[in-house]
């Protein structure tokens, strides 16, 4: 009688024990069996959700010993149209509707536009846009790169991406991503002798009104000619998916304001 | 059975009891340190509450306000700064509402009033039916004075114009404003082409006559050597002077439009002293606090 009662109590204790640790090995830290491609589709879905993102950002610009810091507001709509206010060091606005952009310096109360050629990334990155909005490398890489996962690292999926076209200046980008929220954590693109040119770290990652996460902190660091140059982009107050008209992204000139039209350099000043 | 059950009643509450306790015991000798003015060690004591109570609002709310205003006393605005961004994108309504209109107040106390006016804009736009929207009203108002954006000015003083505490601040602040556009501002284009055209004469258009006719001095001294020289075929003496010469007939041009750049920020500068003079901001600071000491309380033990 008391054997078999110690055996029912040993048999419900294993019972017991396994159930707690059972889901533990389950999941282990074994990474989902996905194909790269797969990895990708998932990454681009959790992106595609986000049309419209708004918020502040403080973002500091580091050469050497230098730092420079820019405050100011944002409004991003897919695709391409844009809304940044810069607060500090100098009130200025960037407006894009996709077509055009505006620059606008309120001190000394000069607008200067220009039309966007089609697939022309370069002029948005020299006004900030690029930077401040490159969360998602596989879409900034396009179809011109074919991918295949490698080692898995740190909890992370490594997706490993080169360049179709031979005269690539880059050899290869690798891109960690997080398989729990199917978002990029950090990138690296390669020169093509090996060498590193930049790497971007998507940290303080957290979830916005309990649906999208988005990383409060975005560090990018560059290397060329023996120069280092790095940028952290700290956010703040952002909102996701709120409603926002398109009217917002058309300039209108304030009073007063002299615009330059730099496609055909002509003056005019708004009475 | 009724004593097991009392027990293990009371077993089950001791460690509720006993925790509450030491949660004030904890705020209670930060909140001591923080009116001791010992702010570094009170920040210590106030994360150690943080830890403690893992998050749970609203006490973490509070906790993180004390040590927001810590950091503030301390000084240290980059990390005051950090800290409001953060209460301001996860706290609860109350601290979000705090610290938005603290943050106003501090950029516009460091005369960051682009940053201010935004600040007081997101209150307004995130709290509209709040006690302290005539206030971020009007301080938003104020900040874009200090930067001279007459209109953002002129709308957030509408509704305050004609009722309230702020009327007649407003009323005088866009006075101001408006003696600020019509500022007889000097051209520096015109002072240049003067002090080219008569050395000296561009210093003296704006209004620096004494410096205009030392100018016009050294400038006719040097001019009227440099052609005795050249009439009496010293060439080399008359180079040397044209060169000499040269030198400061353009730090005479540039010397006018720089006297004119200096003549408008000097008229800019005493029209924003005027505007600051008619900011009530103490009337603001102290709505505010009021409002703050409904949501953060010291408990010191009753010393």
């Amino acid at each position: 009688m008391f054997q078999r009662g110690v055996a029912r109590a040993t048999l419900l204790l294993t019972i017991m024990a396994g159930m707690s640790i059972a889901p533990r090995v389950c999941k282990g830290d074994a990474l989902p069996v996905l194909s790269a491609r797969e990895i990708i589709e998932k990454v681009t879905l959790t992106y595609d959700a986000v049309q419209t993102i708004q918020g502040r950002f403080v973002r500091d610009s580091i050469v050497g010993d230098e730092t420079q810091r820019v405050i100011g507001t944002f409004i991003f709509k897919k695709p391409d149209r844009v809304i940044i206010h810069n607060l500090e060091p100098r009130e200025q606005d960037v407006t894009s509707n996709g077509q055009m952009l505006w620059l606008y310096d309120k001190k000394d109360h000069l607008a200067s536009q220009l039309t966007i050629p089609p697939g022309n990334e370069a002029i948005k990155d020299q006004v900030g846009i690029g930077a401040l909005f490159a969360f998602n490398p596989f879409f900034q890489m396009g179809h011109g790169y074919s991918c295949r996962r490698i080692d898995d690292f740190d909890k992370h999926i490594v997706i490993a991406c080169k360049p179709n076209s031979r005269s690539a200046s880059i050899s290869r980008v690798l891109v960690k991503v997080n398989p729990a929220r199917w978002t990029v954590a950090a990138y690296e693109i390669f020169d093509i002798s090996g060498g590193l040119i930049s790497q971007t770290k998507y940290e303080d990652m957290q979830p916005i009104q309990g649906a999208s996460w988005f990383p409060f902190r975005v560090e990018t660091k560059l290397q060329g000619n023996g120069k280092r140059f790095s940028e952290i982009v700290r956010y703040s107050r952002i909102t996701i998916n709120g409603l926002v008209d398109d009217k917002q992204f058309e300039f209108s000139t304030p009073k007063g304001v002299r615009v330059l039209d730099k496609n055909n350099s002509i003056n005019q000043v708004t009475k | 059975m009724r004593v097991v059950v009392l027990l293990c009643a009371f077993t089950a509450l001791f460690p509720i009891v006993a925790s509450g306790e030491e949660k004030q015991a904890g705020t209670g000798f930060a909140d001591y340190l923080f009116k001791k003015g010992e702010f570094d060690r009170a920040i210590t004591e106030y994360e150690r509450v943080l830890y403690e109570e893992h998050g749970t609002q609203p006490i973490s709310d509070e906790v993180q306000y004390k040590l927001i205003l810590c950091y503030k006393q301390l000084g240290q605005s980059e990390k005051t700064n950090i800290l409001l961004e953060q209460a301001i994108d996860h706290g609860g309504a109350s601290l979000r509402k705090i610290s938005l209109f603290e943050g106003g107040l501090l950029h516009y106390e460091e005369g960051r009033y682009a940053v201010a006016a935004e600040d007081f804009k997101a209150f307004q736009d995130s709290f509209p039916g709040d006690t302290l929207v005539d206030d971020a009203r009007y301080m938003r108002g104020v900040s874009a004075a200090m930067i001279g954006e007459a209109d953002v000015t002129h709308n957030s003083f509408q509704s305050l114009r004609d009722r309230g505490i702020y009327s007649s601040s407003s009323i005088d602040i866009e006075k101001e404003l408006v003696e600020l556009e019509a500022l007889p501002s000097k051209s520096r284009a015109v002072a240049g082409i003067l002090s080219a055209v008569v050395p000296g004469a561009g210093q003296c258009y704006t209004g620096r006559c004494l410096d205009g006719a030392s100018a016009l001095l050294v400038n006719g001294t040097l001019g009227g050597l440099t052609a005795a020289a050249f009439i009496n075929k010293e060439r080399v003496l008359g180079g040397i002077l044209g060169f000499i010469e040269s030198w400061f007939y353009l730090g005479n041009i540039y010397g006018a439009r720089s006297a004119a750049y200096k003549h408008n920020q000097h008229l800019k500068a005493s029209i924003m002293e005027g505007i600051a003079r008619h900011v009530h901001f103490d009337i603001v600071n102290d709505r505010f606090s009021s409002q703050v000491g409904a949501f953060v309380t010291f408990d010191v033990g009753g010393s």
